[in-house]
């Protein structure tokens, strides 16, 4: 478990400095996922103590992001001036996508298996 | 009576007491809803913080700064989900490259077509800024607005609606399309609505879960890293 958080932390350390040494645009999280996920990829398997970690802190993600969604309270007039637009730029996109993806994927998976 | 509660309010810890005692709240009551999909343990905590905050008239800001342990915790559980991203890469190898290509064109597809109905209807830069990561899993949907300066909140919300609508209708909208391949119905539930769409793909069955969670994993980690780049090129060229 201890050793499980240390290899997320120094992932996201890892991440973070490589972050402010090439001055990338992506958020230090994201790039610790991504190199964790390399790092398990040449490894071959998931190490016991990153299984333990990651069972405790996945189904608590939602609980951590409370503090910072909590800040929509200093948004109100934003909401009431976009909620309309919101509304419906949300509904269209979402059905709209789920019309697509399906045939999306059908279309990609038929083709490539044509070419190999 | 505010006064005597000044103590309370002023408790270093008064943040993390008040946003683990809503979550846990709303955990009991998604349980006894049956999971229903609007009442995501997040949202119930999210409104009963938002209530809690603004009855006891404790600025955000210091709402924020007591509960910011928490809120720490977000980057390294966010590092974790490359755990579950490459239990499911592994699962579905041979399928990559279709499913990398779909997620590409149709992940683009969606965000351009919402920020270009926002735009239309003359939403704020900021409201702009803050939808692209819509159908991203919300720890890197926040994390990402961030970086390219939106709402981090409201990107929240924005994730919250699009993943409990699209858990209700996706599935019957594809039933009435005719699709019938549970791999084809998981994986668009999951590149459309991230968690809440694979919860509800999990009830149909093991694969259409599995697609699902990969959907989602590779749409959340994709865009992460190319929107971000995308902006700065945008910026650079105005």
């Amino acid at each position: 478990m201890l050793v499980g958080l240390l290899y997320l932390i120094l992932f996201q350390l890892f991440g973070h400095m490589m972050v402010v040494a090439f001055g990338l645009p992506i958020p230090s999280p994201v790039l610790g996922l991504v190199f964790l996920f390399i790092f398990l990829l040449i490894k071959g398997h998931i190490p016991e103590s990153l299984l333990t970690v990651s069972s405790v802190l996945l189904p608590l993600l939602p609980l951590f992001l409370i503090p910072a969604s909590a800040g929509i309270i200093e948004h109100g007039p934003l909401l009431e001036k976009d909620g309309l637009a919101i509304a419906v730029a949300l509904l269209v996109s979402l059905t709209a996508s789920i019309l697509i993806t399906p045939y999306l994927f059908i279309f990609f998976t038929r083709l490539l298996r044509k070419q190999s | 009576m505010m006064e005597l509660l000044t103590p309370v309010t002023g408790f270093p810890l008064f943040g993390v007491l008040i946003t683990i005692a809503a979550f846990y709240a709303g955990q009991k009551l998604y349980l006894k809803s049956n999971r229903h999909p609007v009442l995501q343990p997040v949202v119930i905590g999210m409104v009963v913080v938002v209530g809690t905050v603004i009855v006891l008239q404790v600025p955000y800001e210091t709402y924020y700064q007591s509960s910011y342990l928490l809120h720490a915790m977000l980057g390294p559980a966010t590092v974790a989900l490359a755990i579950p991203l490459f239990q499911n890469a592994r699962r579905i190898r041979s399928l990559l490259l279709p499913i990398l290509l779909t997620v590409l064109v149709g992940g683009t597809f969606t965000v351009l077509l919402a920020v270009g109905i926002l735009w239309l209807l003359g939403a704020d830069t900021a409201t702009l800024l803050s939808m692209p990561t819509k159908s991203i899993t919300t720890p890197i949907a926040m994390i990402v607005t961030e970086q390219i300066g939106g709402i981090p909140a409201l990107s929240a919300m924005f994730v919250l609606l699009t993943g409990a609508i699209g858990a209700m209708i996706g599935i019957p909208m594809m039933n009435r399309m005719g699709i019938q391949d549970d791999g084809v119905k998981g994986f668009t539930m999951g590149l459309t609505a991230h968690a809440l769409g694979t919860a509800r793909a999990l009830e149909e069955s093991k694969e259409c879960g599995a697609f699902s969670a990969l959907a989602m994993s590779l749409t959340g980690v994709l865009t992460a890293v190319l929107l971000p780049l995308i902006m700065q090129w945008i910026h650079q060229g105005l």
